[in-house]
Order: C-alpha cells, then structure tokens, then sequence
C-alpha cells in the first residue's frame, strides 16, 4: 500500500530539486506505478484525465497565434501610453492588465509580455523597477486565480469536477477583487514618495516618460499590427470566452470549447500562421507531466492511501467546518510557497472527493474546492520558486540588468501573501455562514 | 539607479539614433515634446520658461550633441523669450496654446524637410550615372527612391563600411529594386574610372567648416578629390551645429583590449565614432534651403550662427 506513496514522494522530491526535468520524472514515476504492478496499465490510461490535457492544449495554441497577431503587446504598449508617463497610472494599469491577461492566458506568458515593457519604461525613466515587477508577479498569480482556465490548479479542478467556468468567477471574484484593491493600495502607499508621485508639473520628466513610450512603441511593434489578424483573433477569442460563460447552457465541456475556438483560429489565420510552427510551440513536455501525475495520482487513489488521508483532514478538524476550510486553505498556501502547487492539487482532488463524501451536504461542500484554489494559486506568491511566474519574471528582469534577490522579493511575498490568504479566509468562513 | 538628466537623455537620443536615424529622432522628440507640454499641469508662464531653459541645458549637455535637436528647442525657446518679455502678462493656458502650435507646425515641417531635399535633388543630373555610396543616409535613401519612382536610370555602387549599415543600404536598395554593386571600400581606387560620383549624407555641419560622417568618409572623399569626380552631400540645414567647435573635439574613441582568436596575441584596437570631413572637399551641397556652394553655404551657416549667439545672449540676460 505504501510503496505508491514512496513513489510519488520520491518522483516530487526530485521535482522540487530538479534533479531530472519533471516531465521526464513524472513520466518514471507513471511507468513505475505499471511496471511495479500497482495499477494495470488500462487503469493507468483511465486516469489521465484527457478533458484538462485538451483544455491545456487548445488554450496554448489559442494564445500562441493570439501572440503572433501581437494583440497583446499591443495592449501592453497601449496601456503605457494611457498612462502618459503617470507612475501611479503606470503602476495600476500594468498591475490591473497583469491581472486581466493572466486570467485568460497562462501566468508565465503574461509575465513574458508585461516585464520587458516595465523595465523599459520604469527603468528608462529613472526609477527603480522593482516594486513594479514584484507587483506583475503577485498579479499574475492573482488574475489567474479567477478563472477555470487562469492557473492550473484552477484547470484541474475545473477537469475533475462539474464546476463550470462562470461558477469559477461567481466564487472566486470577491477574494480576488478584494486582494487586488489591498495589495495595491498596501504597495502604492509603501512606495507613494519614492516611486509613485505624480509627474504632472515636472517637464523634464513628462518629456522623458513620454520619449521612452515612443520608443517602446517602435520597439514591440515595430512592424506594426496587422489588423485582419488582430480581429480574426479577437473575435474568436470573445466567442471561445462568451461560450465559456455560457457553457451552462450550451451544456458543453470546457475543453470542447477551447478546442473548438482554438480548432477555428486555426482556420481563420490560415495565411498569417504556418501550422507546423503553431503546433511545435505547444508545450508537449507539460502536457505529459501533467499525464504522468495523473497516472501517479491514479495509482495512490486505486491503492486506497487518499482515503485514509481525507479521514485524517476530516478526523484533524474535529467536526468544525471552519477548521476544515482553513486547514485546506492554509496548507494548499504553505505548501505551495515552496513547491510546486501542480502535484500538490492533482493529489488534493481525490482528498477533497473523499472529505466531501462525509460532509453534510447542508453545509455547502464547494466551498472546499475554493479553499483548495484559493490556497494552491496565492500561496504561490511567497517566494520566488512558488510558481513559474515568478522565477520567469525575476529571471527576465535579472537579463534586464534588475536583480531582485530571494530575499528581496519574499520581504515582499511573504507578508502579502498572509494578506490574501487573510481575505481568503474572513471570505470563505463567511460564506459558510458560520 | 541615480542617473542625471543628462545621462538619460544621452543614453536614450543614441539608442534611438541607432535605431531609427538622428531625423526621425528629432520627429520623436518633437512629437513627445508636444505631448509633454499638453499635460503639463499647474504652470504659469514664468515658471515653464524656467523649466523649458533647464530641459534645453539638459539637451545641450547630451553626448554626443545632437544639432538637429537642439535646433529645434532654440525654435521654441525663441517663442518662451518672446512671451517672457514682451508679453509676461498674458496666462498659461493661452501661452500654451501658441507653444503646441508652433510645435504641430515644427512637426509637420520636419516631415517635409526630407521630400524639400528631394525636390532640391531633381536639379542634379545622375540618370545613366553609377552612383557611390557610403555614409548610410536615411536622406540619401529618400532622394534615390524618389528618383527610382521617377523612373530615371541609373546604378549604384556600395562601398561597404559597418556590417550593420552595409547591410542597411543594401537592403535598401533591394526593396526599391535599384540595381546595385557592392565593392570593399578598400578597393574602390581599382573601379574609380566606372563610377561618376558620390553622394553622401551627413550627421551634422561644424563651425570649424567639417561635416561629421561616418568613419572612413574622409580617405573616399578625398579619393574622389584627387580623382576629380563629383560629390555631393545631401543635409538638412536643422542638422547644423550651431555653435563654436575645436577642430576633432567631439569625435569619440573607444580603445579596447582584444585577442586573436587562434593565438593569444592581446592587442589595442582603437574605433572612432565618426571622420570630420573638411566642406570645401564637395562639390555641391542639397539642403531643403537649396543648393550650395561650399563658400555659400559657409555664409549661409555664419549668419544662422550669429543669429543662435544673439538669442544665446538675449536669454541669458533673463536668467
């Protein structure tokens, strides 16, 4: 019974330590688990689940044509010049169009887009860029808690359970909101003097502000949009987001969706795109971590071991359905502070199922799966090595001649996340009417 | 982190230059210029003629100078003088007003300088010629286009120089489907008898009577001296410098320490910025303001500097 589990610790441990690449190790592990006799190799199968593997898939071909029609650096470079060179503005329209990006697309790719413009811009005028790239980070980690499809925890909640994509917003938005008003205000007013003032009375500064959004322009798009392209994407990216919300009462997957709009993009950028290219630019090597984990998973549920751990949750929080929320909440957010929150969700999900099993039902069980989003997504906003977002955006940043430290950026992290996870809680506890 | 205004403004005005060339440069800063004053928030009078004269020190003190820019600020610190003085009275907002007019048309004239240069150039006879290039020239480029578009005849000759603005030039004159050569600037003494003349382009005019080009401009051109073929020079009176120059002072070197890739052999490899070629070497020089002699041109930039040291004086007697 144990020997799944001394797997899965094994294969996660050398995760953590990146002693092999992840995509390599979890496929070990899931080849272990066979050859090892733990699962056949048709229940392996079975327990990939394929619905989270095509979601993940058409969202990565839908943003990767998205961005060669440039439409997001063009939105990035629109809100620099909104800005007018305004810190403040600067500070809130790149943090609020971090939060709205990574809601749709994944964190690392919003990070890739908005960090070079800042630093171009923050650092060209003189002023340290830092509290602005630390502030993307956390944004992009809080924006794609939002939706089904803004971070993967969300996308394998979202693969596991029935929970549609607008039940995601409807549950998730106040937590959200709530953390995006505090953690701006808390940085905004911690920086006010020395980054922030506004530059309106100052000519020297308005000119140099607006000189360096020139070249930002002429910089990222240099070549200039292409404008049939920029509307094909758009209009299927507002279909693909409008069936999302409606997919109630279109009674269809979500995978279905994503893959219909990507399926269609395809189509309509036929002359823009070289498909061979589109498709080499898909990330294979997640897509089969993400099979390996769910054959690891699979194999640790199938011997019985998640049970006895869903008891032990249940049984640990002596009967109080508020401790229950706050135990999942709190140890999805510290665990996922230092490891990577993908394996730590693909395991909590058959937890949840089993704790959910025992509860009564009156007591609005759903709310669990917020605590574990919740906690799995701010959580990964502590440190740098919390999410990929982070270490992507430190490193971006590092090549752009602005070193943020570990330290540097959990003196930041960490005490926000306290924050988020703070609001998280006063909101869940309030929702389960207790 | 702390870096000064100036250094800012060096950093960025190259950057750019490289980029996109020292003419759209200057579009860009008055284009951002314009937008700077439009939010400009709080001023009265006084106190944005006291701001623009700190900007205008600033823009004077970058490195390398940028005449062109600098010529367009004094347009505009000639305005700030003139509603100082004469009318310190009136309020901001109407003030304003005059100073982001005077900018739009300033915009506006800076992109047409280039097509007046070009229309300057339809005096100058090179259909059926082989033309030399060197000095990678957005002006130059501007004026062989339209001469292609005119449908006249003629073949152009590249004398390579830095990889990156060889390469430039070339792709140039491939999207404009003008036949072209290209030859090591080296031997160019082995085709002088095939080619007629050379044009070039030029970063700025001297008070010491020097254009500023590219580095390697001044051996060709006195190549070309000796051999007695033409050469014209295509520039904008804006990109001049007006004001008083040592002879080489601003022509910068960079030295650096480097190895032989097979045996270690360190040597010092010194690379200047630009040649200061002396102006009476050309034949004839284009500008939107017409076409000059040297000796003209020479009177032509006396009476613009003049005028710029009278201004000079006028304000700091406010300061």
């Amino acid at each position: 019974m144990w020997l799944p589990v001394i797997i899965f610790t094994v294969i996660l441990l050398l995760i953590i330590f990146e002693v092999f690449d992840k995509t390599v190790l979890a496929s070990l592990g899931a080849v272990l688990m066979i050859i090892l006799g733990i699962v056949d190799f048709d229940t392996a199968i079975a327990s990939i689940e394929f619905d989270t593997i095509i979601l993940l898939m058409s969202m990565m071909l839908l943003v990767e044509i998205t961005k060669e029609s440039e439409l997001f650096t063009w939105l990035t470079v629109k809100m620099a010049k909104i800005s007018k060179g305004n810190p403040t503005l600067i500070f809130l329209l790149f943090i609020l169009t971090t939060a709205f990006l990574s809601s749709f697309l994944d964190n690392v790719t919003t990070i890739v887009l908005m960090v070079p413009v800042t630093v171009a811009l923050v650092k060209g005028m003189g002023r340290d860029p830092k509290p602005y790239i630390i502030a993307e980070i956390f944004f992009s980690n809080i924006g794609g808690t939002l939706t089904l499809i803004g971070d993967p925890p969300n996308i394998l909640i979202g693969g596991s359970t029935d929970i549609s994509f607008f039940e995601f917003i409807e549950n998730l938005w106040i937590p959200v909101v709530g953390s995006t008003i505090l953690i701006s205000g808390i940085i905004l007013a911690l920086h006010w003097k020395t980054h922030f003032k506004p530059i309106a009375s100052d000519l020297r500064k308005l000119f140099l502000s607006h000189m360096l959004i020139k070249k930002i322009t002429y910089k990222f798009l240099g070549k200039g949009l292409n404008k049939t392209f920029v509307a094909k994407s758009v209009f299927v990216i507002f279909i693909t987001i409008a069936a999302f919300l409606t997919q109630n009462i279109l009674h269809l997957n979500v995978a279905v969706i994503a893959l219909s709009g990507a399926v269609l993009l395809l189509l309509l950028s036929s002359k823009e795109v070289e498909f061979e290219k589109t498709l080499s630019r898909v990330e294979w090597s997640t897509l089969l971590f993400f099979a390996g984990l769910f054959v690891m998973v699979g194999a640790i549920e199938h011997v019985g071991v998640l049970e006895i751990l869903s008891d032990f949750i249940s049984d640990s929080a002596g009967g109080s359905y508020a401790m229950l929320l706050m135990m999942v909440l709190w140890i999805s957010g510290l665990i996922s502070m230092v490891l990577n929150n993908i394996p730590f969700v693909a395991l909590m999900i058959p937890v949840i199922f089993g704790i959910q099993a025992q509860l009564d039902p009156s007591l609005n069980p759903e709310l669990l799966w917020w605590a574990l989003s919740l906690g799995a997504c701010f959580g990964g906003n502590a440190t740098v090595i919390g999410a990929s977002a982070n270490v992507i955006g430190i490193d971006l940043a590092k090549k752009d001649g602005v070193h943020i430290s570990f330290l540097n950026y959990m003196k930041y992290g960490l005490p926000l996340t306290v924050i988020t996870l703070a609001v998280s809680s006063v909101y869940l506890i309030f929702r389960a009417g207790i | 982190m702390t870096q000064t205004f100036d250094e800012q403004f060096s950093k960025l005005f190259r950057e750019i230059e490289i980029d996109l060339g020292a003419t759209s440069l200057s579009i860009l800063v008055l284009e951002s210029l314009y937008k700077a004053v439009q939010g400009l928030k709080g001023q009265d009078h006084h106190h944005f003629f006291e701001q623009f004269q700190e900007l205008t020190q600033n823009i004077e003190s970058t490195e390398p100078k940028y005449a062109i820019i600098i010529d367009s600020f004094y347009h505009i610190l000639r305005l700030a003088y003139v509603e100082e003085v004469i009318h310190p009275e009136q309020g901001w907002p109407l003030g304003k007003k005059k100073f982001l007019e005077q900018l739009e048309s300033m915009i506006k004239e800076k992109k047409e300088e280039k097509q007046k240069i070009v229309k300057q150039s339809e005096k100058i006879n090179f259909s059926g010629k082989n033309i030399l290039l060197y000095h990678h020239s957005g002006t130059v480029e501007a004026v062989l286009a339209a001469a292609k578009k005119k449908r006249k005849k003629f073949n152009v000759i590249v004398a390579e120089q830095d990889p990156d603005k060889t390469g430039e030039t070339i792709a140039f004159l491939h999207n404009k489907k003008i036949p072209f050569r290209v030859v090591p600037s080296h031997t160019i003494s082995h085709i002088m008898d095939e080619i007629d003349m050379l044009f070039m382009g030029a970063l700025t005019l001297k008070s010491s009577n020097d254009f500023v080009m590219d580095t390697g401009s001044n051996g060709l051109v006195l190549q070309f001296d000796h051999a007695k073929k033409p050469i014209y020079v295509f520039i904008s009176t804006k990109k001049f410098s007006l004001w008083k120059s040592e002879k080489r002072s601003e022509v910068f070197t960079h030295t650096s320490q480097r190895q032989l890739h097979e045996k270690a052999i360190s040597f010092e490899r010194i690379k200047f910025s630009h040649d200061r070629v002396e102006m009476d070497l050309f034949t004839k020089i284009i500008t939107e303001e017409g076409i000059f002699t040297p000796e003209q041109l020479k009177k032509f930039y006396d009476e613009r500097l003049e005028e710029r040291i009278k201004l000079e004086k006028r304000i700091e007697l406010l300061r």
